[in-house]
């Protein structure tokens, strides 16, 4: 049975900092040999045997800062009980530190967050109150500081985006500790508006060529470009057909390349990004066909249309189609479609299996119908 | 390697050769050995399909059979344990063999040892009464109980472990199709590698076979050979379902029949070489033709013999069975970097070397070789062998392989390693992209997004002393075995004088044959091969394509299908000068589904016209893509010419781009990663954040009784995004009865400010957990959809963003289209303009229907089949759906959408988007949206 030994209290300071050895002496010189020595932290307990009166502790156990609980046992008996603070040292090395959300948008004056955890050597949070200096250099090339001060073991900073788009750049320096350069981008916001350029009249409608339709910059409400790779899509139409070209912003400008149609035409041009349209343009085309033949072949059933020729008096592009009608009487009108080459279109009539006797051939291209009458035999 | 099989081989050879000499003399036995080594169908399991266990243990097999036939013989215990231990083996090598080979082969050699103790007993060899045979089976009896009870016994204990987690844990896999179930004379292709190459020559043979095996004292054999020779004919005829009952015959593979019977044969065919060259056979070609004739036989048998055999043994030369080999080291490299083997990974198009990637990597597989051990329903409950292969089990395999690639999330599955471009558009338009090509020329596809496996997987806990068996006993019997037959055999007859005792002189007494050679079995062995070799191949040979319009067209398509471009272009007809290099050269820049992705699954013909010298064929041709399947209708007009008929050949595009060299601005985008090499987790600071997603509106909708969410999402950001948009079904109870992502109907890619519509379409089997499905009935379909069983539903949508920065070709346009009105059906048509400089190999239209309001109601995609190339064209025309046909169920709002993980509700703050801003299209009261996504197949970076 172990007696509790009379009177035997710990004696040591209140407070060190962290990583200090701590000198804990005992009040009497009479050591038990079943005295024990309890040390207890946020990690866990560490228990020792008491072997002097005067007793160093590891400092080991000292590196981490807050509370340090020592008991001294005898056996089941607690003699004494001391609460030592442990404080931080200065802050030192690599903060931690993080920022974010890593884009905002100038035109909501979006609010971004510097976080910092300056620590000491042991990744003890600075002491409460510390003042941390957070840096930074904006869009503008202006430069910031603000001081502030550790709560709750962390230094916080909220800052806004401001008009200019670019990146500001962060960090952070607290005593003898330094952050890694953070950064983020403040971005344009939504287009405010589009406009489109001018657009040429009376092009060629030969099918072929493309023509470039392009917006001025688009901006956002301060006078930002977009930012490169924001779609814009192009709406050609005119009463009856409709068409889509996407394209990107590059240097807040889109364009695209819009193909000739084959007809005249007459196009309102609009452009949309994000939930803006532009105001609308027109873009007309004209078709200029000069009159072409057509030759039948009776030994060989074969229709020759052409040469067929435009305005500069080129041959038509390869590939336009021609649609030819074949009409019989008390047959149903056979409508085929053949690509010219080199100006030229020829239709094997074999292949259709005609009836012999008259027979009405249509040639349509680019709003021109040519008829012609022929017999088959 | 190598060593191992010329074991195996070797075994087995032997085996032949002593099983033999139950049946044959020994100078049969010794041809029959020499035969063996050039059968048909060993040279087909070995060359062709590598199938080591099953040569394995129909070696050990015959040495049992011959062992037992030897202790029943003589009643000496010694060969009783030899076969014994020889069963041993052979369970442990392949159990399936010794199941059957119970039945085929041991229950016969019983029978005729026990026959042959009843002759041996009497002066005369010759054959007893039924009487005498039957005591003779009595007096065995009990020997012979006891040694079906040890082999049973056998059977369960070697292979214990294994039927204990068959009986805890069934195999609930669904039947998969097999060429050797098919009628063979329906499916020729199955016929030929399942019965005329396992066969060969042999099937020359068989009436001999026949009479020899049904007779005198091989009766027995010639029973179980039969037997196996009906069975090996698979769905030929419907008498191998009725012996071997639905369950059995949809679920085994009946070429194991068809090689036992083959083996059976060996023997006998040893025994007819023998007297063809040198006895009764020989003597009668040569009084029926003479010597120079009887020479000319033997040279044209010899000549059958050489060219089955290199024909065999090169047939994966011919018609390759599998890809060609893939060093896996850059897989395994890749795998083991930057702790990608945290993610599951599946392969396409590595054949049965799928195996061997996961024997070298300690990442895991979603897939895998044996069929029946799997547990994932979305597998056990589809008849596919194996996801890699899938587009060789048609719409069956492709739907399954769609289900992993739209929720990957639920298997960890983020990798993806492809040797085959067949499945690239499937791949993009599920929400996957490439990340890079490998050195040995496998792509890496990567889906976004994915989370890893969780540190601790579920493990079914084996018992440790089934694990101590699976570990001890199979080659514990194999090292029993070898002592047993080698060292104690050599004890027993040298060292204990036993090789005089006649009981263990290893010949055995034959029956003399008393059958007449038949000059007619002569004339089988000649005629056959040629007819055989006729039938095989006068698809290719002798198929007169041309002697009919429908024919022709017919041909030409299977040409184009097989890519044999060579006959394709010989079809056409000569008058229209189409050379063979400018035909080649149009096939070369044409690109597209049906051009590069699609199999031809089926071809029909209508004549609309035709005389004496023209025609014109209406040609209906169904294709299998890795999209959806296809119909697609041609004309062609065919004119005949000395007697044959020819193709005018289709036009191709003439039309000539404006520009020869074309500059594209563009912008451009790379996501470092870890900007510090390092092995270490990726720091905050190098995670890209999440791009800002705006659901307009999103609500569930019936249309032909299937439910469906449908919405428009639009990327706020100023990243591109690469989404995933997953709707979640919920019942009156709030409790979660499906859920499912987007997968064809939505724009993975979004650039800044890009709106798409989205659909989703619940699939069967997706989000049901492990174990409490049981797979359904067998549906041929692609899409199984998910039937839900009230009406009172509500729905979440949950959509997440990361940054992407490959893979987007936002260059592709719409041109000139319009509703029109075809047939009483409404339809949108128009044509796709490229103006970029890389070509659009599949190109998809998604169509969103609005009301007056433009709240979206319905979703509509459409493949188009022509790639598109830089500043060229393809038409397109796609039937509207009519609004009537779609119902609303449920509006979804605002609380019930969630963005990166947050409420939009919470973090739009106040923010509005207006509505109708955009390139609608107004079709009776309603509005109609066209958006256009590209799949690049050959991009600038690959």
């Amino acid at each position: 049975m172990i007696l509790k030994p009379d009177n035997l209290k710990i004696i040591c300071k209140n407070e060190i900092q962290a990583g200090e050895s701590l000198e804990i002496e005992l009040s009497s010189n009479k050591i038990h040999e079943d005295l024990l020595i309890v040390y207890t932290q946020m990690s866990g307990s560490y228990v020792f045997p008491v072997e002097s009166k005067k007793i160093i502790t590891d400092t080991f156990l000292t590196r981490k800062s807050g509370k340090l609980n020592i008991r001294l046992l005898a056996g089941p008996h607690l003699l004494d009980t001391q609460e030592i603070n442990i404080l931080p040292n200065m802050g030192t090395g690599k903060i931690e530190s993080y920022i974010g959300p890593k884009s905002i948008l100038t035109t909501t004056n979006e609010p971004s967050m510097l976080v910092a955890i300056p620590a000491d050597e042991f990744d003890n949070p600075v002491t409460e109150g510390t003042i941390s200096d957070f840096s930074y250099i904006r869009p503008n090339y202006s430069k910031e500081l603000h001081q502030i001060r550790m709560e709750k073991l962390t230094n916080h900073h909220t800052f806004f985006a401001q008009t200019k788009t670019g990146k500001t750049l962060a960090g952070v320096q607290c005593d003898n500790g330094f952050s890694d350069e953070k950064y983020v981008d403040e971005e344009a916001g939504w287009p405010l508006q589009i406009s489109l350029e001018t657009l040429p009249q009376d092009l060629q409608a030969d099918g072929k060529h493309y023509v470039e339709i392009k917006t001025k910059k688009i901006t956002d409400k301060l006078g930002n470009n977009v930012k490169d790779g924001t779609i814009v899509t192009f709406s050609i139409s005119d009463k009856k057909q409709i068409n889509q070209y996407s394209s990107v912003t590059i240097n807040g400008v889109a364009k695209i390349d819009f193909k000739y149609p084959t007809v005249n035409k007459k196009y309102e041009v609009i452009a949309f990004c994000g939930n803006v349209k532009s105001n609308s343009m027109s873009l007309t085309f004209i078709s200029e066909i000069n009159d072409f033949d057509i030759k039948y072949d009776q030994v060989n059933m074969n229709l020759v249309i052409g040469p067929v020729t435009g305005t500069l008096n080129q041959f038509v592009p390869d590939g336009s189609e021609f649609k030819i009608g074949v009409s019989q009487a008390s047959k149903k009108k056979i409508e085929i479609t053949s690509p010219a080459q080199d100006g030229m279109i020829e239709v094997d009539l074999k292949e259709l299996f005609l009836d012999k006797k008259p027979t009405i051939i249509s040639v349509k291209y680019a709003g021109k119908t040519t008829l012609r009458q022929i017999f088959i035999k | 390697m190598i060593s191992v099989w010329l074991l195996v081989l070797g075994n087995f050879i032997f085996g032949v050769f002593r099983f033999s000499k139950i049946w044959v003399d020994d100078k049969s036995a010794l041809a029959a050995t020499m035969f063996a080594v050039v059968s048909p169908t060993i040279m087909e399991t070995i060359h062709v399909f590598g199938q080591l266990p099953t040569i394995a243990g129909i070696g050990f097999l015959l040495h049992a059979s011959t062992e037992t036939y030897k202790w029943i013989k003589h009643d000496k215990t010694f060969y009783l344990i030899s076969a014994l231990s020889l069963f041993a083996v052979t369970v442990a090598a392949h159990h399936v063999t010794t199941i059957f080979g119970m039945v085929f082969f041991v229950a016969p050699v019983v029978l005729t040892a026990l026959m042959d103790r009843c002759g041996i007993e009497k002066v005369e060899l010759k054959y007893n009464p039924v009487k005498t045979f039957i005591s003779e089976i009595w007096k065995f009896r009990f020997k012979l109980a006891f040694f079906g009870c040890a082999v049973i016994f056998l059977l369960i204990f070697v292979m214990f472990p294994y039927w204990y987690w068959s009986k805890t844990d069934p195999i609930t896999q669904v039947p998969i199709p097999h060429g050797s179930r098919d009628s063979f004379i329906n499916v020729k292709s199955s016929g030929i590698v399942f019965f005329i190459i396992p066969w060969g020559i042999v099937l020359s043979l068989l009436p001999y076979l026949f009479g020899r095996l049904l007779s005198g004292k091989n009766f027995f054999m010639g029973m179980s050979f039969s037997l196996l020779v009906i069975l090996g004919t698979g769905g030929t005829t419907p008498i191998p379902k009725m012996l071997l009952g639905e369950n059995a015959f949809n679920i085994l593979t009946l070429d194991r029949f068809t090689f036992w019977a083959s083996i059976m044969a060996i023997p006998f065919v040893g025994q007819f070489s023998v007297s063809l060259f040198s006895g009764d056979y020989s003597e009668l070609l040569s009084k029926r033709t003479g010597r120079i004739l009887q020479k000319v036989f033997f040279i044209l048998i010899t000549i059958y013999l050489i060219a089955q055999t290199i024909f065999i043994v090169n047939l994966n030369q011919f018609r390759p069975l599998q890809p060609a080999q893939i060093d896996i080291d850059p897989i395994t490299r890749f795998l083991e970097r930057d702790e990608h083997y945290k993610w599951r990974f599946l392969t396409l198009g590595f054949g049965d070397q799928v195996a061997w990637l996961s024997a070298n990597t300690n990442a895991k597989s979603i897939d895998g070789n044996y069929h029946s051990a799997r547990r994932v329903p979305e597998l056990t409950s589809r008849a596919i062998e194996r996801l890699e292969n899938s587009k060789f089990n048609g719409v069956e395999g492709l739907g399954s392989l769609q289900q992993f690639l739209t929720v990957p999330e639920k298997y960890h599955l983020k990798y993806i390693f492809s040797n085959d471009k067949f499945y690239d558009p499937l791949l993009h338009y599920a929400g996957w992209h490439r990340v890079q090509r490998l050195e040995n020329g496998i792509m890496v596809w990567e889906k976004q997004d994915v989370k890893g496996l969780p540190p601790r997987l579920p493990q079914k806990i084996i018992p440790l002393y089934q694990r101590i068996m699976w570990g001890v006993l199979p080659l514990s019997c194999l090292i029993i075995a070898i002592i047993i037959n080698l060292y104690l055999r050599l004890w027993l007859f040298r060292i204990k004088g036993k090789e005089n005792d006649p009981s263990y002189i290893s010949t055995i007494p034959h029956a003399k044959i008393k059958s007449k050679p038949s000059f007619i079995h002569l004339i089988l062995l000649l005629m056959i091969p040629p007819i055989m070799f006729v039938w095989a191949t006068k698809d290719i040979f002798f198929k007169q394509a041309q002697s009919h319009p429908e024919k022709t067209v017919m041909w030409y398509y299977d040409a184009l299908d097989l890519k044999r471009f060579n006959e394709a272009h010989s079809y056409f007809d000569p008058e229209y000068g189409l050379d063979f290099d400018q035909y080649i050269l149009e096939i070369s820049v044409s690109d597209g589904m049906l051009s590069s992705y699609a199999k031809l699954n089926s071809i029909t013909t209508e004549i609309l016209e035709q005389n004496e010298n023209a025609a014109k064929i209406l040609a209906t041709t169904r294709w299998v893509t890795p999209l959806q399947k296809y119909e697609h209708k041609d004309i062609h007009l065919l004119k005949k010419k000395n007697n044959k008929w020819y193709l005018r050949p289709q036009e191709f595009d003439i039309s000539i781009p404006p520009d020869q060299f074309i500059s594209q601005p563009t912008v451009r985008y790379f996501k470092q990663g870890k900007r510090r090499v390092s092995t270490d987790k990726t720091p905050h600071d190098d995670v890209v954040d999440r791009p800002e997603l705006f659901i307009h509106h999103a609500r569930v909708v019936k249309k032909d009784s299937l439910i469906s969410v449908v919405g428009e999402i639009q990327n706020t950001d100023n990243l591109p995004a690469h989404i995933t948009i997953t709707a979640e079904i919920l019942d009156s109870l709030g409790r979660v009865v499906t859920r499912y992502n987007a997968k064809f109907g939505v724009q993975h890619k979004l650039l800044p400010k890009e709106k798409t519509g989205f659909k989703i379409e619940f699939e069967e089997l997706a989000w049901r957990e492990d174990g409490k499905h049981k797979p359904g009935i067998l549906n041929p379909k692609e899409f199984n959809p998910f039937f839900f069983e009230e009406e009172k539903l509500t729905c979440r949508i949950f959509a997440k963003a990361v940054a992407e920065n490959t893979d987007i070709y936002k260059y592709g346009n719409l041109q000139n289209y319009s509703v029109v009105k075809k047939e009483n059906k409404f339809c949108v048509e128009g044509s796709i303009v490229n103006t970029g400089v890389d070509e659009i190999t599949i190109p998809e239209l998604i169509v969103s229907y609005y009301d007056k309001d433009c709240n979206i109601e319905w979703v509509d995609y459409h493949f188009i089949a022509q790639a598109v190339r830089p500043q060229r064209e393809a038409p397109f025309s796609h039937p509207l759906t009519e609004s009537y046909h779609v119902q609303t169920i449920y509006k979804i709002n605002d609380d019930n959408l969630y963005v990166n993980g947050l409420q939009q509700a919470t973090f739009l703050k106040g923010r509005s988007m207006e509505p109708c801003v955009g390139n609608y299209m107004e079709h009776k009261n309603k509005k109609i949206k066209l958006d256009l996504n590209s799949f690049v197949g050959i991009p600038s970076l690959y």
